[in-house]
Protein backbone atom coordinates (compact mmCIF):
# COMPACT_ATOMS: atom_id res chain seq x y z
CA UNK A 1 0.00 0.00 0.00
CA UNK A 2 1.39 3.26 -1.14
CA UNK A 3 2.17 6.01 1.46
CA UNK A 4 0.12 8.33 0.33
CA UNK A 5 -3.45 5.86 0.37
CA UNK A 6 -2.30 5.01 3.52
CA UNK A 7 -2.24 8.75 4.94
CA UNK A 8 -5.43 8.72 2.93
CA UNK A 9 -7.24 5.86 5.22
CA UNK A 10 -5.91 7.51 8.03
CA UNK A 11 -7.82 10.54 7.59
CA UNK A 12 -10.98 8.93 6.12
CA UNK A 13 -10.77 6.40 9.42
CA UNK A 14 -10.62 9.90 11.44
CA UNK A 15 -13.52 11.70 9.71
CA UNK A 16 -15.42 8.24 10.27
CA UNK A 17 -15.10 9.08 14.04
CA UNK A 18 -16.18 12.32 14.12
CA UNK A 19 -18.85 11.94 11.61
CA UNK A 20 -21.44 10.52 14.12
CA UNK A 21 -20.39 13.52 16.66
CA UNK A 22 -21.54 15.96 13.82
CA UNK A 23 -24.21 14.10 12.73
CA UNK A 24 -25.78 14.29 16.79
CA UNK A 25 -24.45 17.68 16.80
CA UNK A 26 -26.63 18.99 14.07
CA UNK A 27 -29.81 17.06 14.88
CA UNK A 28 -29.52 17.75 18.46
CA UNK A 29 -29.36 22.12 17.22
CA UNK A 30 -32.19 21.85 14.96
CA UNK A 31 -34.23 20.11 17.55
CA UNK A 32 -33.86 22.60 20.32
CA UNK A 33 -33.59 25.98 17.89
CA UNK A 34 -29.92 26.36 19.21
CA UNK A 35 -26.46 25.86 19.01
CA UNK A 36 -25.24 26.54 22.18
CA UNK A 37 -25.77 23.02 23.84
CA UNK A 38 -22.65 22.93 25.57
CA UNK A 39 -20.90 25.27 27.91
CA UNK A 40 -17.51 26.04 26.22
CA UNK A 41 -16.24 26.58 29.60
CA UNK A 42 -16.96 23.72 31.26
CA UNK A 43 -16.15 21.48 28.27
CA UNK A 44 -12.34 23.63 28.40
CA UNK A 45 -12.05 22.37 31.69
CA UNK A 46 -13.65 18.87 31.50
CA UNK A 47 -11.08 17.91 28.18
CA UNK A 48 -7.84 19.55 30.51
CA UNK A 49 -8.43 17.51 33.34
CA UNK A 50 -8.98 14.49 31.01
CA UNK A 51 -5.52 15.05 29.61
CA UNK A 52 -3.75 15.43 32.35
CA UNK A 53 -5.16 12.39 34.11
CA UNK A 54 -5.12 10.67 31.37
CA UNK A 55 -1.43 11.08 30.54
CA UNK A 56 -0.70 10.53 34.18
CA UNK A 57 -2.65 7.21 34.39
CA UNK A 58 -1.42 6.19 30.80
CA UNK A 59 2.43 6.59 31.66
CA UNK A 60 2.23 4.84 34.97
CA UNK A 61 0.45 1.97 33.26
CA UNK A 62 3.14 1.88 30.65
CA UNK A 63 5.92 2.01 33.34
CA UNK A 64 4.87 -1.48 34.55
CA UNK A 65 4.79 -2.19 30.77
CA UNK A 66 8.69 -1.30 31.12
CA UNK A 67 8.99 -4.55 33.14
CA UNK A 68 8.20 -6.17 30.48
CA UNK A 69 10.52 -4.85 28.01
CA UNK A 70 13.33 -4.68 30.81
CA UNK A 71 12.97 -8.85 30.51
CA UNK A 72 14.63 -8.67 26.86
CA UNK A 73 17.40 -6.17 27.77
CA UNK A 74 19.33 -7.29 31.09
CA UNK A 75 17.19 -4.85 33.26
CA UNK A 76 18.26 -0.95 32.10
CA UNK A 77 17.79 1.56 34.63
CA UNK A 78 17.72 4.33 32.16
CA UNK A 79 14.26 3.78 30.48
CA UNK A 80 12.82 3.38 34.24
CA UNK A 81 13.79 6.31 35.12
CA UNK A 82 12.88 8.33 32.16
CA UNK A 83 9.40 7.27 32.57
CA UNK A 84 9.30 7.51 36.02
CA UNK A 85 10.11 11.00 35.54
CA UNK A 86 7.84 11.55 33.06
CA UNK A 87 5.04 10.34 35.68
CA UNK A 88 6.44 13.04 38.25
CA UNK A 89 5.81 15.41 35.28
CA UNK A 90 2.25 14.36 34.79
CA UNK A 91 1.85 14.35 38.53
CA UNK A 92 3.35 17.89 39.23
CA UNK A 93 1.35 19.19 36.03
CA UNK A 94 -1.88 18.40 37.33
CA UNK A 95 -1.13 19.64 40.50
CA UNK A 96 0.35 22.57 39.78
CA UNK A 97 -2.53 23.67 37.22
CA UNK A 98 -5.42 23.04 39.13
CA UNK A 99 -4.00 24.64 42.33
CA UNK A 100 -3.42 28.08 39.64
CA UNK A 101 -6.94 28.86 40.17
CA UNK A 102 -11.04 28.08 39.98
CA UNK A 103 -10.26 27.50 35.93
CA UNK A 104 -9.45 23.49 36.47
CA UNK A 105 -11.71 22.99 39.77
CA UNK A 106 -15.37 21.65 38.63
CA UNK A 107 -17.72 22.14 41.85
CA UNK A 108 -14.74 21.01 43.95
CA UNK A 109 -13.35 23.12 46.52
CA UNK A 110 -10.05 21.64 46.79
CA UNK A 111 -7.12 20.75 44.86
CA UNK A 112 -7.12 17.00 46.73
CA UNK A 113 -10.85 16.66 45.88
CA UNK A 114 -10.87 17.89 41.76
CA UNK A 115 -7.48 15.49 42.13
CA UNK A 116 -9.62 12.22 43.60
CA UNK A 117 -12.47 13.48 41.43
CA UNK A 118 -10.80 13.39 38.76
CA UNK A 119 -8.92 10.01 39.11
CA UNK A 120 -12.63 8.74 39.70
CA UNK A 121 -14.14 9.63 37.06
CA UNK A 122 -11.02 9.29 34.60
CA UNK A 123 -11.02 5.45 35.90
CA UNK A 124 -15.25 5.48 35.24
CA UNK A 125 -14.59 6.61 31.92
CA UNK A 126 -11.81 3.97 31.10
CA UNK A 127 -14.77 1.69 32.07
CA UNK A 128 -16.69 2.79 29.67
CA UNK A 129 -14.44 3.29 26.39
CA UNK A 130 -13.39 -0.33 27.39
CA UNK A 131 -16.57 -2.07 27.27
CA UNK A 132 -17.91 -0.21 24.40
CA UNK A 133 -14.22 -1.24 22.11
CA UNK A 134 -15.27 -4.96 23.54
CA UNK A 135 -18.18 -4.94 22.28
CA UNK A 136 -17.58 -3.21 19.30
CA UNK A 137 -15.11 -5.48 18.15
CA UNK A 138 -16.69 -8.82 19.30
CA UNK A 139 -19.59 -7.47 17.03
CA UNK A 140 -17.33 -7.04 14.08
CA UNK A 141 -16.03 -10.52 14.61
CA UNK A 142 -19.69 -11.97 14.81
CA UNK A 143 -20.63 -9.98 11.77
CA UNK A 144 -17.72 -11.63 10.02
CA UNK A 145 -17.88 -15.07 11.74
CA UNK A 146 -21.98 -15.30 11.11
CA UNK A 147 -21.07 -14.60 7.16
CA UNK A 148 -21.18 -17.01 4.64
CA UNK A 149 -18.06 -19.43 4.75
CA UNK A 150 -15.52 -18.27 1.99
CA UNK A 151 -12.93 -20.24 -0.05
CA UNK A 152 -9.95 -19.17 0.63
CA UNK A 153 -8.01 -21.11 -1.98
CA UNK A 154 -8.96 -23.20 -5.19
CA UNK A 155 -8.60 -26.88 -3.99
CA UNK A 156 -5.62 -29.24 -5.81
CA UNK A 157 -6.97 -31.14 -8.11
CA UNK B 1 -9.82 6.16 61.24
CA UNK B 2 -10.89 9.41 60.00
CA UNK B 3 -12.86 9.40 56.60
CA UNK B 4 -9.82 9.97 53.92
CA UNK B 5 -8.24 6.92 55.71
CA UNK B 6 -11.22 5.17 55.55
CA UNK B 7 -11.55 5.85 51.82
CA UNK B 8 -7.72 4.88 51.34
CA UNK B 9 -8.30 1.77 52.89
CA UNK B 10 -11.52 0.26 52.06
CA UNK B 11 -11.80 1.97 48.33
CA UNK B 12 -8.27 3.49 46.57
CA UNK B 13 -6.15 0.42 48.17
CA UNK B 14 -8.83 -2.29 46.87
CA UNK B 15 -8.89 -0.92 43.86
CA UNK B 16 -5.21 -0.20 43.18
CA UNK B 17 -5.25 -4.16 43.78
CA UNK B 18 -7.32 -4.76 40.59
CA UNK B 19 -4.10 -3.46 38.33
CA UNK B 20 -1.03 -4.51 40.48
CA UNK B 21 -2.99 -8.14 40.83
CA UNK B 22 -3.50 -8.26 36.77
CA UNK B 23 -0.03 -6.92 36.14
CA UNK B 24 1.48 -9.48 38.89
CA UNK B 25 0.01 -12.30 37.22
CA UNK B 26 0.37 -11.50 33.79
CA UNK B 27 3.97 -10.98 34.47
CA UNK B 28 4.52 -14.04 37.18
CA UNK B 29 6.18 -17.41 35.38
CA UNK B 30 5.07 -19.58 37.97
CA UNK B 31 1.53 -20.52 38.58
CA UNK B 32 1.84 -19.95 42.95
CA UNK B 33 2.47 -15.97 41.74
CA UNK B 34 0.07 -16.09 38.55
CA UNK B 35 -2.67 -17.60 41.02
CA UNK B 36 -1.66 -14.72 43.86
CA UNK B 37 -2.18 -11.90 41.39
CA UNK B 38 -5.44 -13.28 39.94
CA UNK B 39 -6.42 -13.69 43.69
CA UNK B 40 -5.42 -10.27 44.45
CA UNK B 41 -7.00 -8.67 41.68
CA UNK B 42 -10.36 -10.71 42.19
CA UNK B 43 -10.52 -9.80 46.22
CA UNK B 44 -9.85 -5.97 45.12
CA UNK B 45 -12.81 -6.01 42.95
CA UNK B 46 -15.09 -7.43 45.12
CA UNK B 47 -14.26 -5.31 47.77
CA UNK B 48 -14.45 -2.14 45.73
CA UNK B 49 -17.97 -3.32 44.93
CA UNK B 50 -18.95 -3.57 48.24
CA UNK B 51 -17.28 0.11 49.30
CA UNK B 52 -20.55 1.59 49.67
CA UNK B 53 -21.16 -0.09 52.75
CA UNK B 54 -17.76 -0.24 54.27
CA UNK B 55 -17.43 3.24 53.18
CA UNK B 56 -20.84 4.67 52.92
CA UNK B 57 -19.80 8.50 53.42
CA UNK B 58 -17.18 8.27 51.18
CA UNK B 59 -17.69 9.73 48.06
CA UNK B 60 -15.61 7.86 45.94
CA UNK B 61 -17.62 4.93 46.99
CA UNK B 62 -20.33 5.52 44.07
CA UNK B 63 -17.37 4.10 41.78
CA UNK B 64 -18.16 1.10 43.86
CA UNK B 65 -21.86 1.72 43.25
CA UNK B 66 -22.17 1.74 39.67
CA UNK B 67 -19.78 -1.52 39.28
CA UNK B 68 -22.33 -3.14 41.22
CA UNK B 69 -24.98 -1.60 39.21
CA UNK B 70 -23.42 -2.07 35.75
CA UNK B 71 -22.09 -6.13 36.00
CA UNK B 72 -25.21 -7.93 35.28
CA UNK B 73 -25.88 -6.17 32.24
CA UNK B 74 -22.04 -5.92 31.48
CA UNK B 75 -21.77 -9.47 31.82
CA UNK B 76 -24.82 -10.15 29.92
CA UNK B 77 -23.65 -8.43 26.76
CA UNK B 78 -20.07 -9.83 27.13
CA UNK B 79 -21.56 -13.55 26.81
CA UNK B 80 -23.77 -12.90 24.32
CA UNK B 81 -21.02 -11.54 22.22
CA UNK B 82 -18.80 -14.40 22.82
CA UNK B 83 -21.77 -16.82 22.21
CA UNK B 84 -22.03 -15.00 18.89
CA UNK B 85 -18.69 -14.88 17.59
CA UNK B 86 -18.01 -18.68 18.46
CA UNK B 87 -21.81 -19.91 16.98
CA UNK B 88 -20.08 -18.77 13.74
CA UNK B 89 -17.73 -20.24 11.01
CA UNK B 90 -14.50 -20.45 13.51
CA UNK B 91 -11.81 -23.23 12.65
CA UNK B 92 -11.28 -23.71 16.74
CA UNK B 93 -13.94 -23.98 19.20
CA UNK B 94 -16.89 -23.93 17.63
CA UNK B 95 -19.93 -23.63 19.47
CA UNK B 96 -23.71 -25.09 18.06
CA UNK B 97 -25.62 -22.81 15.91
CA UNK B 98 -28.08 -22.97 18.44
CA UNK B 99 -25.90 -20.87 21.18
CA UNK B 100 -26.51 -17.98 17.95
CA UNK B 101 -30.37 -17.12 19.39
CA UNK B 102 -28.87 -17.35 23.15
CA UNK B 103 -26.35 -15.18 22.15
CA UNK B 104 -29.12 -12.97 20.54
CA UNK B 105 -30.88 -13.12 23.71
CA UNK B 106 -28.52 -12.37 25.56
CA UNK B 107 -27.11 -8.63 24.00
CA UNK B 108 -31.02 -7.42 23.43
CA UNK B 109 -31.67 -8.33 27.25
CA UNK B 110 -28.00 -6.81 27.96
CA UNK B 111 -28.98 -3.82 26.32
CA UNK B 112 -32.94 -3.59 27.04
CA UNK B 113 -31.21 -3.47 30.99
CA UNK B 114 -28.99 -0.49 30.22
CA UNK B 115 -31.77 1.55 28.38
CA UNK B 116 -34.18 0.48 31.72
CA UNK B 117 -31.39 2.12 33.72
CA UNK B 118 -31.00 5.48 32.19
CA UNK B 119 -34.97 5.71 31.49
CA UNK B 120 -36.69 3.34 33.48
CA UNK B 121 -36.88 2.74 37.26
CA UNK B 122 -33.63 0.87 37.37
CA UNK B 123 -31.45 3.89 37.33
CA UNK B 124 -28.39 3.75 39.95
CA UNK B 125 -29.64 5.81 42.96
CA UNK B 126 -27.23 6.68 45.68
CA UNK B 127 -27.94 6.24 49.21
CA UNK B 128 -31.68 6.22 48.39
CA UNK B 129 -31.33 10.61 47.45
CA UNK B 130 -29.68 10.88 44.00
CA UNK B 131 -28.84 9.24 40.41
CA UNK B 132 -24.78 8.09 41.40
CA UNK B 133 -23.21 10.52 39.77
CA UNK B 134 -20.61 8.04 38.14
CA UNK B 135 -23.82 6.83 35.76
CA UNK B 136 -24.30 10.21 34.53
CA UNK B 137 -20.32 9.99 33.36
CA UNK B 138 -20.81 6.23 32.69
CA UNK B 139 -23.57 5.94 29.95
CA UNK B 140 -22.48 8.85 27.97
CA UNK B 141 -19.34 8.14 27.44
CA UNK B 142 -20.22 4.10 26.73
CA UNK B 143 -22.81 4.95 23.91
CA UNK B 144 -20.56 7.65 22.57
CA UNK B 145 -17.47 5.29 22.17
CA UNK B 146 -19.81 3.14 20.52
CA UNK B 147 -21.26 4.87 18.05
CA UNK B 148 -17.94 6.71 17.23
CA UNK B 149 -15.44 2.99 16.92
CA UNK B 150 -18.73 1.17 15.28
CA UNK B 151 -18.39 3.87 12.66
CA UNK B 152 -15.04 3.55 12.01
CA UNK B 153 -14.93 -0.60 12.03
CA UNK B 154 -17.61 0.19 9.18
CA UNK B 155 -15.68 1.98 7.04
CA UNK B 156 -12.11 -0.38 8.27
CA UNK B 157 -13.62 -2.89 6.70
CA UNK B 158 -14.79 -1.17 3.29
CA UNK B 159 -11.19 0.29 3.26
CA UNK B 160 -8.88 -2.74 4.58
CA UNK B 161 -11.69 -5.81 3.48
CA UNK B 162 -12.60 -7.36 0.45
CA UNK B 163 -15.92 -7.66 -0.46
CA UNK B 164 -17.01 -7.21 3.68
CA UNK B 165 -20.49 -4.43 2.88
CA UNK B 166 -22.67 -7.04 4.50
CA UNK B 167 -20.04 -6.82 7.29
CA UNK B 168 -19.49 -3.19 7.12
CA UNK B 169 -23.27 -2.94 6.96
CA UNK B 170 -24.11 -4.14 10.28
CA UNK B 171 -21.25 -2.25 12.03
CA UNK B 172 -23.07 0.93 10.66
CA UNK B 173 -26.37 -0.36 11.62
CA UNK B 174 -24.43 -0.18 15.35
CA UNK B 175 -23.46 3.13 14.72
CA UNK B 176 -26.98 4.24 13.85
CA UNK B 177 -28.81 2.64 16.44
CA UNK B 178 -26.48 4.18 19.25
CA UNK B 179 -27.26 7.74 17.80
CA UNK B 180 -30.57 7.32 17.87
CA UNK B 181 -30.34 6.25 21.35
CA UNK B 182 -28.07 9.34 22.05
CA UNK B 183 -30.83 11.52 20.56
CA UNK B 184 -33.24 9.88 22.65
CA UNK B 185 -31.16 10.95 25.48
CA UNK B 186 -31.07 14.39 24.58
CA UNK B 187 -34.86 14.31 24.17
CA UNK B 188 -36.76 12.28 25.79
CA UNK B 189 -36.62 12.57 30.07
CA UNK B 190 -36.18 9.22 32.15
CA UNK B 191 -38.19 8.52 35.55
CA UNK B 192 -34.91 9.70 37.49
CA UNK B 193 -32.77 11.54 34.69
CA UNK B 194 -34.13 14.70 32.99
CA UNK B 195 -32.67 15.08 28.61
CA UNK B 196 -31.31 18.45 30.20
CA UNK B 197 -28.89 16.20 32.40
CA UNK B 198 -27.84 13.80 30.13
CA UNK B 199 -27.78 16.85 27.49
CA UNK B 200 -24.72 18.33 29.70
CA UNK B 201 -23.14 15.21 30.53
CA UNK B 202 -23.08 13.90 26.64
CA UNK B 203 -21.28 17.58 26.26
CA UNK B 204 -18.74 16.79 28.88
CA UNK B 205 -18.64 12.84 28.13
CA UNK B 206 -17.45 14.45 24.24
CA UNK B 207 -14.32 16.98 25.85
CA UNK B 208 -13.69 13.86 27.83
CA UNK B 209 -13.55 11.47 25.27
CA UNK B 210 -10.95 13.88 22.86
CA UNK B 211 -9.26 14.73 26.59
CA UNK B 212 -8.76 10.84 27.19
CA UNK B 213 -7.37 10.31 23.42
CA UNK B 214 -4.96 13.20 23.82
CA UNK B 215 -3.61 12.38 27.17
CA UNK B 216 -3.12 8.69 26.22
CA UNK B 217 -1.47 9.66 22.75
CA UNK B 218 1.12 11.82 24.29
CA UNK B 219 1.72 8.77 27.12
CA UNK B 220 2.72 6.60 24.52
CA UNK B 221 4.76 8.93 22.22
CA UNK B 222 6.95 9.63 25.97
CA UNK B 223 7.47 6.21 26.21
CA UNK B 224 8.23 5.45 22.78
CA UNK B 225 10.91 8.31 22.75
CA UNK B 226 12.01 7.15 25.86
CA UNK B 227 12.84 3.42 24.70
CA UNK B 228 14.00 5.11 21.34
CA UNK B 229 16.45 7.25 23.50
CA UNK B 230 17.54 4.35 25.26
CA UNK B 231 17.91 2.16 22.32
CA UNK B 232 20.16 4.96 20.14
CA UNK B 233 22.56 5.53 23.46
CA UNK B 234 23.82 1.30 23.59
CA UNK B 235 24.80 0.90 19.67
CA UNK B 236 25.63 -1.67 17.84
CA UNK B 237 25.93 -4.76 19.15
CA UNK B 238 29.39 -6.79 19.00
CA UNK B 239 29.03 -8.68 15.67
CA UNK B 240 30.31 -12.67 15.82
CA UNK B 241 32.94 -14.39 13.65
CA UNK B 242 32.05 -16.05 11.06
CA UNK B 243 31.96 -19.86 11.48
CA UNK B 244 34.58 -22.23 11.26
CA UNK B 245 34.43 -24.82 8.23
CA UNK B 246 34.27 -27.55 11.64
CA UNK B 247 31.43 -25.73 12.58
CA UNK B 248 30.04 -25.33 9.19
CA UNK B 249 30.52 -29.35 8.45
CA UNK B 250 28.89 -30.15 11.54
CA UNK B 251 25.81 -27.46 10.69
CA UNK B 252 25.77 -29.33 7.16
CA UNK B 253 25.33 -33.08 8.91
CA UNK B 254 22.58 -32.21 11.64
CA UNK B 255 20.65 -30.04 8.40
CA UNK B 256 21.04 -33.49 6.05
CA UNK B 257 20.05 -35.65 9.65
CA UNK B 258 16.80 -33.61 9.65
CA UNK B 259 15.69 -32.59 6.45
CA UNK B 260 13.13 -35.22 3.85
CA UNK B 261 11.18 -38.12 6.05
CA UNK B 262 8.71 -40.45 4.96
CA UNK B 263 6.05 -39.95 2.35
CA UNK B 264 2.73 -39.26 3.29
CA UNK B 265 0.23 -42.03 3.45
Amino acid sequence: MSELKQTLNVKVLFIAFLLPIFIIWIIDSSLKGDFSSFDTNDSFTRFANATLTSYTLGSLILLGNLFFYADSRKRPLAPLIGMILAVLIGIAATLFLIGMGPMLLENNGSVRAQTVYNLGHTIVSFLAISLAMVLCVGSMFAALTNGKKRKMFDEEE
Amino acid sequence: MDEMMNAIVFFWFPLSLIPLGAWFSLSSKTNLRTNFGRFAAVLGFILVCISPWTVPTSPSSSIGHLLGFIIGPSSLLLIGIYLLIFSGNVPVGKLPSSDRKLGTFCMALGSLWFCLMQWGEFTPIYDGREVNRFWLIFFPTFILMICCLSSVLSISMLIIGEERQTESMVMRMVSIVSIILIICGLTIDGKNISSETFTTYFWLSVSDLFGILVGVSLSIFIFGFVIYVYERSIGEPNSVPPPTPEELSQASQKIAANIGGAESE
